[in-house]
């Protein structure tokens, strides 16, 4: 994986340094709240409703041994011993003390850490598909292109104050795991006539209380061209994003009221300037690039025949290999997905001790590397086919090997009312009984593939619009509701979730999530997943199960 | 008169005198007035006064204008209505690095400590005092950072991404 060049670890000292000065400016009162606020964001502290919220970045997702163990480390000493890993791919602690926050930054440095652009109106964690380098469905590897983005957006002097937060996602897959629809950019990596890697540039997507899928405004960039085309469209926004009112702040406002052919344009006559400038990356910097993600030496002495034999002799191994394991570019190795999903447990939550344990099994079995997945999971990406059971047998005494990716209980879901300021309504107490009602009934329907999503507010930090189902919380003087929506996806077949209708009491929100599901049961042909069904039936029989 | 931060940390008197559209020009002033002020009477300005600089609102639309719009024009005035609105980094970048503005660019309007770094890299050189600015440690400010990854008219130079130099 990345490692810090010298220039990369100096900058982040600094940053340590100057968060430090300010810190101490502010609690000596020669900084205001008002001033403190953007400063601290920018540093991924928020101040939240029970106590600071610290976000550390992940970048692209990609995590080596050390870094858990001090996540682990830091979530112990500082915190509650645990963490959150969020739908940006980076880690949130949710009870650290202002004063140690200084301090906590400066553990992180020491591996090559930080929580630079967490939060605040800046260019945000770039995020891509957990299995990088890896999947059997891969282009080419998107994380070098994600290393250059994060060092190009990192304390970018023009984009540091931009109209709204600014997030970038990279897909190099046929099959988009990314989220690339919904992002503020999306860039899709192919490969053009001649076998070069070209991008096409999506813009505008997000979700929040105004979802919209992101429209392409550009076919087929060639690499060269890259960063200079992402500064143009960061410059066009930056210019005339607006800013009277926070809720039509992101980009994807300012591109549906221009409207995706004018700001194209836009976009396109400011980048005639800058092409061909000193954004230009040439082909020794992409080599290098290339360079900072070798792929580990893998072995041909794997033994196949043990891991078959295995899954037949066990067969709660075996529902495990088939629900939490993932192709592989190379014969004889999987890509194991942790679930942090376990019942009970709150969605993408992870103890410091399981996140020791975690780096030791990196340590032995996947070349000290861990990813972390947009929805809430992680993955260990290089394991060896002969040494699954072994892992299973550990990640299972760890509650770490709920046999449910992809399933309905793998939710995703924000901290809501429970962490957040901003929420209207519990997420992860829905979430944990979601859990326990659909354990046992996934046992016995088999569900198939069924993105649940819910988010505590209409921020949509649990990306709810791009549910199969999707639940919003809502308050109603006083009084927490959940409002539904069906056929969200943030796949290839990208489109936001349908209303449901009137939205549901706190007492019926998992009864409806039943009826929806039990619908579907009794609707789908063959080997139908949810998305087909409702596709194909619409949302009138469900509308009518659950107002009946 | 107020002070002005210098990019070398320095601190010194302001010269300059801002105008209103209907102020007349005091004797050998050097004087900062309104775009449109400018382009209604620019040689009479540059007659009478020692200077001339404009100053420009944040929405102004810089690389719209005629190329030699600012030629003869000795400071460029940027505001920042809040620290929080960043349009005026685009425009900084723009007039030095497509307009190759040369005179001085100055910030105004809510200047603060910890944004000097920034303006400083998109090309500012002149700058408003931030509120309660401990002279000493103004020069810290300025260059919080020693390296930077983006290449910019000033400031450091671009070291990443690429081999470094």
């Amino acid at each position: 994986m990345y490692k810090y060049s010298e220039l990369d670890q100096t900058l982040v000292n600094e940053r340590v340094n100057q968060f430090r000065d300010q810190t101490r400016r502010y609690l000596d009162g020669d900084l205001s709240e008002a001033q403190y606020l953007p400063l601290r964001l920018q540093n991924g502290l928020y101040i939240q409703r029970f106590a600071p919220m610290l976000r550390i970045a992940i970048p692209y997702g990609t995590l080596s041994s050390t870094q858990l163990r001090k996540l682990g480390e830091i979530a112990q000493r500082y915190d509650k011993g645990y963490g959150h890993f969020t739908t940006r791919t980076n880690l949130q602690l949710n009870w650290p003390k202002l004063e140690d926050v200084p301090e906590i930054l400066a553990e992180l440095a020491t591996v090559e850490m930080h929580a630079i652009q967490t939060s605040g109106n800046c260019i945000r964690n770039t995020t891509t598909d957990a299995l990088a380098g890896v999947a059997a469905d891969e282009i080419e590897d998107p994380r070098p292109w994600c290393e250059i983005i994060r060092q190009w957006s990192t304390f970018h002097p023009e984009f540091a104050f931009l109209p709204r937060k600014f997030k970038i996602a990279v897909s190099a897959t046929a099959k988009d795991r990314a989220a690339t629809r919904v992002h503020d950019i999306g860039l899709h990596l192919r490969h053009d006539d001649a076998g070069e890697p070209c991008f096409d540039v999506i813009v505008g997507g997000g979700l929040g209380r105004t979802p919209i899928i992101g429209t392409c405004i550009r076919e087929a960039l060639p690499w060269p061209h890259m960063l200079s085309y992402l500064e143009a469209v960061l410059r066009v926004y930056n210019r005339l994003g607006r800013r009277d009112n926070k809720y039509k702040a992101r980009i994807k406002i300012l591109v549906k009221e221009t409207g995706p052919e004018r700001f194209a344009e836009l976009v396109e006559q400011e980048w005639a300037h800058l092409k061909d400038g000193d954004l230009t990356l040439t082909a020794a910097q992409r080599n290098e690039a290339l360079g900072w993600f070798t792929l580990p030496a893998y072995a041909d002495d794997i033994d196949s025949a043990a891991f078959e034999a295995a899954k037949k002799n066990d067969a709660r191994f075996a529902l495990w290999c088939r629900n939490n394991i993932r192709a592989h570019k190379q014969p004889g190795y999987k890509a194991v997905i942790i679930s942090l999903k376990a019942p009970g447990e709150v969605p993408g939550d992870c103890s410091s001790q399981q996140m020791a344990a975690i780096a030791d099994l990196a340590d032995a079995h996947c070349n000290s590397e861990i990813r972390v997945m947009h929805e809430q999971n992680l993955v260990l990406t290089d394991v060896r086919e002969d040494a699954l059971f072994e892992i299973w047998q550990r990640l299972d005494a760890l509650q770490l090997a709920t046999p449910n990716i992809e399933k309905i209980t793998d939710l995703i879901c924000c901290p809501g009312l429970d962490f957040c300021a901003l929420a209207n309504a519990g997420s992860i107490g829905v979430a944990l009984e979601l859990n326990e009602r659909f354990e046992s009934l996934d046992d016995l329907h088999d569900l198939g593939d069924l993105r649940l999503n819910m988010s505590g507010c209409m921020n949509g930090c649990g990306h709810h619009s791009v549910g199969n189902i999707g639940i919003l919380g809502v308050d109603k003087k006083g009084e927490e509701w959940y409002q539904l929506t069906l056929g969200g996806s943030s796949r290839n077949d990208a489109r936001l979730g349908d209303r449901l209708g009137a939205a549901v009491s706190r007492a019926g929100v998992v009864d409806a999530v039943m009826q929806i599901v039990e619908v579907y049961v009794d609707q789908r042909q063959g080997e139908e997943n949810f998305m087909d069904t409702y596709l194909r039936v619409g949302l009138q029989p469900f509308k009518e199960a659950v107002y009946a | 008169m107020p002070d002005i931060l210098n990019p070398d940390g320095t601190i010194s008197q302001d010269l300059w005198l801002t105008l209103d559209d209907e102020q007349a020009i005091p004797d050998g002033a050097q004087i900062i007035v309104s775009l449109n002020r400018w382009q209604a009477q620019r040689d009479a300005l540059l007659n009478e006064a020692k200077a001339v600089g404009v100053s420009l609102d944040n929405t102004q639309c810089v690389d719209a204008l005629a190329s030699d719009s600012f030629a003869d024009v000795a400071l460029i005035a940027l505001n920042f209505p809040a620290f929080t609105d960043g349009r005026a980094y685009s425009q900084a970048r723009l007039l030095r690095e497509r307009l190759h503005f040369k005179g001085t660019l100055r910030a105004c309007g809510e200047v603060l400590h910890d944004q000097l770094f920034y303006m400083l890299r998109c090309g500012f050189d002149s700058f408003e005092i931030p509120a309660g600015l401990n002279p000493q440690q103004a020069e810290k400010f300025l260059h919080t950072f020693s390296v930077a990854y983006q290449p910019t008219s000033s400031g450091p130079k671009l070291q990443r991404p690429g081999p470094l130099a």
